[in-house]
């Protein structure tokens, strides 16, 4: 990727930043894409930006972490 | 007493009246089955009662080559007033999330014992999903998958990090879900109890006074008292409008318990502005449903994340307008 940090509304749901990323990746919608927050769990689709800030932002940024197999169980 | 309400909620359940949109049906159909009645589990999920509905009635209605051209992965539910019920949510919380949008409190709580709770009406369509609304299939895996994420989410919440769900075997965190599948409570809870919080012995059990509150935190990396957890994993879900979640300790600056009524005034304070003074919530504009009962705002949220939680970990608070 171009760059490592993006700004989003906070008000966008997680799918947003899926799709988002897949943009930005060039990766086709059938390949498979796994997305993590802090390498740890896969946040619901529909829940917000916003949310997921509040609860676990680390250093004023919210980590997603992505990989085309699942991984971290 | 953490284990009562564990079995009430697990046992607690919904009606649901199913219909078949008209424009699924071919033209061949049987229409005379018109509604098939289905009282669910709180803590199961739509996809798991796709073979009862189909088997009980798809297969009746439509014609043996109209059946066999079906595709379970294009079903969807939607309700008479066109929501879309999003397939990962628990059954418990799409009934509560519709009831308290379509209907005033007085619906929701019937005054008589006698009257039966309203079931929710859904429309079950058979083609085209509005994949941008339901945002994942129906399949098993998928759903599996969903519910061990959000259940990784709670723990993360609760401890700072996954450890707890992720140092479970494999065949346990199976089992979890298998206990879902199945609606196995014993074997659910065998594997569940090493994950959620137990409110400690000294913790106030409804109607007794709230013991001294031990606020150093100590021990969090091995314990599973409630009161010690990060932050209670808590959703607050407003009529039509995207669930509220943030971090919601159990313990207040002060070292004291939180309760429902702290969290709902400091966070929507124009529904909810008295907090704890005023324990008379009919004064107010605003009712919440938590696993289909009105709580006390006195309940502190750290005995909710213990007893009231889902199978998923998650405390779903949804808020609804009285008339």
């Amino acid at each position: 990727m171009r760059q490592n940090y993006y700004r989003i509304t906070a008000s966008n749901r997680f799918q947003a930043v899926i799709q988002f990323l897949r943009k930005e990746l060039g990766w086709k919608a059938s390949d498979p894409l796994f997305t993590y927050i802090n390498s740890a769990f896969s946040p619901a689709p529909d829940d917000t930006v916003a949310n997921l800030y509040k609860c676990f932002a680390t250093e004023g940024h919210l980590i997603v972490n992505y990989s085309s197999t699942a991984a971290w169980g | 007493m953490v284990s009562l309400f564990r079995q009430l909620v697990w046992d607690g359940t919904v009606p649901i009246a199913i219909k078949l949109a008209p424009t699924s049906l071919p033209t061949s159909s049987d229409r005379l089955l018109d509604t098939y009645y289905i009282q669910a589990p709180r803590i199961s999920y739509l996809p798991l009662l796709i073979p009862e509905i189909r088997k009980n009635m798809c297969d009746l209605v439509m014609d043996e080559n109209a059946a066999a051209a079906v595709r379970e992965e294009d079903w969807w539910f939607e309700t008479e007033n066109g929501g879309v019920m999003k397939w990962h949510w628990p059954i418990g919380l799409l009934y509560d999330a519709h009831m308290v949008t379509a209907f005033a409190a007085e619906s929701y709580f019937p005054t008589s014992s006698s009257t039966l709770a309203a079931p929710m009406t859904l429309l079950l369509h058979l083609t085209n999903p509005p994949t941008d609304k339901l945002l994942m299939t129906p399949s098993l895996d998928t759903l599996k998958s969903s519910f061990m994420s959000q259940s990784k989410e709670a723990d993360f919440l609760r401890w700072g990090s996954t450890r707890r769900m992720t140092s479970l075997r494999k065949a346990e965190q199976d089992g979890l879900w298998d206990g879902i599948r199945e609606h196995n409570f014993d074997n659910f809870w065998k594997v569940a109890s090493k994950t959620f919080p137990h409110p400690n012995p000294s913790s106030p059990s409804l109607g007794s006074t709230p013991p001294t509150p031990n606020p150093d935190g100590s021990g969090a990396g091995t314990t599973n008292d409630a009161y010690a957890v990060r932050s209670v994993p808590i959703r607050l879900f407003l009529p039509d409008s995207p669930a509220l979640q943030d971090l919601y300790p159990p313990l207040m600056d002060n070292g004291v318990h939180a309760t429902l009524g702290d969290l709902l005034s400091s966070h929507l304070p124009l529904l909810f502005p008295g907090g704890k003074s005023s324990q008379n919530i009919n004064l107010h504009g605003a009712y919440i449903v938590v696993q289909g009962i009105e709580p006390p705002l006195d309940a502190e949220i750290g005995w909710l994340g213990a007893s009231l939680a889902g199978a998923d970990g998650w405390v779903n608070v949804c808020i609804g307008l009285r008339t």
